[in-house]
């Protein structure tokens, strides 16, 4: 099984979350081996992921947490 | 991503202690605690207002449907049955809320129908630029040149970059990218969540990664290059 550089691009968040079947993984390995592009192309997308996943949550005005926290302490106050 | 494990809910506990999917955590809620509702928050808020922003076009209606959604989730925590994450839980109530609100939004101003590109014809034949007639690279990705490159993503000159096009992507590709990749959740909760196919998740995010790579490829190769093997496996 050959797969085109188009392929790989499409393949390669599947195979960085180790979601291709075994001989899949292998033949995306092959093309990685033999193909400059690619590589770069996985492991950039790899670093994507790296910083999408880091990405701080935000931040919240403090008088809209205050209000949510009370509506909160409200709702599981003892009768 | 969660398929490979590493962020699973009964996983070991963080700093803050257990994952807001954990189980434990979800208990501690239901029991009133107030310190654990302030947590889930500060995490959750600003993901959510950006989710909220992929379905209504002005930032003061998505202000209300996540305003809405936390109420409901208040409300609704005694129901919760855990059969999904929690946050997988919140991010519904939200998309719906959204939704909702989005549709009251635009029939008030006249327009008719909301459709972020969430069904748009969608082939998957979609192709990196660079990538020539025959499937080949015609211009190579240019590898980057960071000497630490994991390192490189977590500065703030990197995040900024990656938030700043994760704001300017299409609608649909940045909720599906926020699912998936920002807050990790797996492909079936996301579809669920978006209401969209498998097919349709995976054009989305193949689009919008592709996206961010780039937004972030000017950066990378400012750098000067560092020879040596990258690694390309996870």
């Amino acid at each position: 099984m050959i797969w085109s550089c188009h392929e790989i691009t499409h393949l390669a968040a599947d195979f960085l979350e180790r979601r291709l079947a075994i001989r899949r993984r292998w033949a995306v390995r092959m093309h990685l081996a033999m193909c400059r592009g690619c590589r770069a192309y996985v492991h950039q997308l790899r670093l994507t992921f790296i910083a999408l996943r880091a990405l701080p949550p935000g931040d919240l005005v403090p008088d809209q947490r205050h209000r949510l926290l009370k509506a909160f302490e409200e709702h599981y106050k003892p009768d | 991503m969660s398929e490979s494990g590493e962020d699973s809910p009964s996983g070991p506990d963080g700093k803050d202690g257990p994952s807001i999917d954990d189980p434990r955590f979800v208990a501690r809620l239901r029991r009133g605690d107030a310190a654990a509702f302030a947590r889930l928050v500060d995490e959750l808020n600003g993901r959510m207002l950006a989710l909220a922003r992929s379905f209504c076009s002005r930032p003061e209606i998505a202000q209300e449907a996540v305003q809405d959604t936390w109420m409901a989730v208040i409300r609704g925590l005694g129901g919760f049955e855990g059969r999904a994450p929690l946050r997988s839980w919140i991010f519904s109530i939200l998309v719906r809320r959204a939704r909702t609100v989005a549709v009251r939004e635009s029939r008030h101003q006249g327009q008719i129908e909301i459709d972020a590109g969430f069904s748009r014809g969608m082939d998957g034949r979609d192709r990196e630029p660079g990538i020539g007639d025959r499937g080949r690279w015609q211009i190579r990705p240019a590898p980057w040149g960071f000497e630490d490159p994991e390192a490189a993503m977590l500065t703030r000159e990197a995040l900024g970059m990656v938030e700043s096009a994760l704001g300017r992507l299409p609608e649909a590709q940045r909720a599906a990218v926020l699912l998936r990749d920002v807050e990790g959740l797996d492909t079936q909760e996301a579809c669920n969540i978006l209401d969209v196919s498998e097919t349709n998740l995976r054009v989305l995010l193949f689009r919008g990664r592709s996206l961010i790579r780039r937004a972030l490829d000017d950066y990378g190769r400012s750098k000067p290059a560092v020879p040596g093997r990258r690694r390309v496996t996870p």
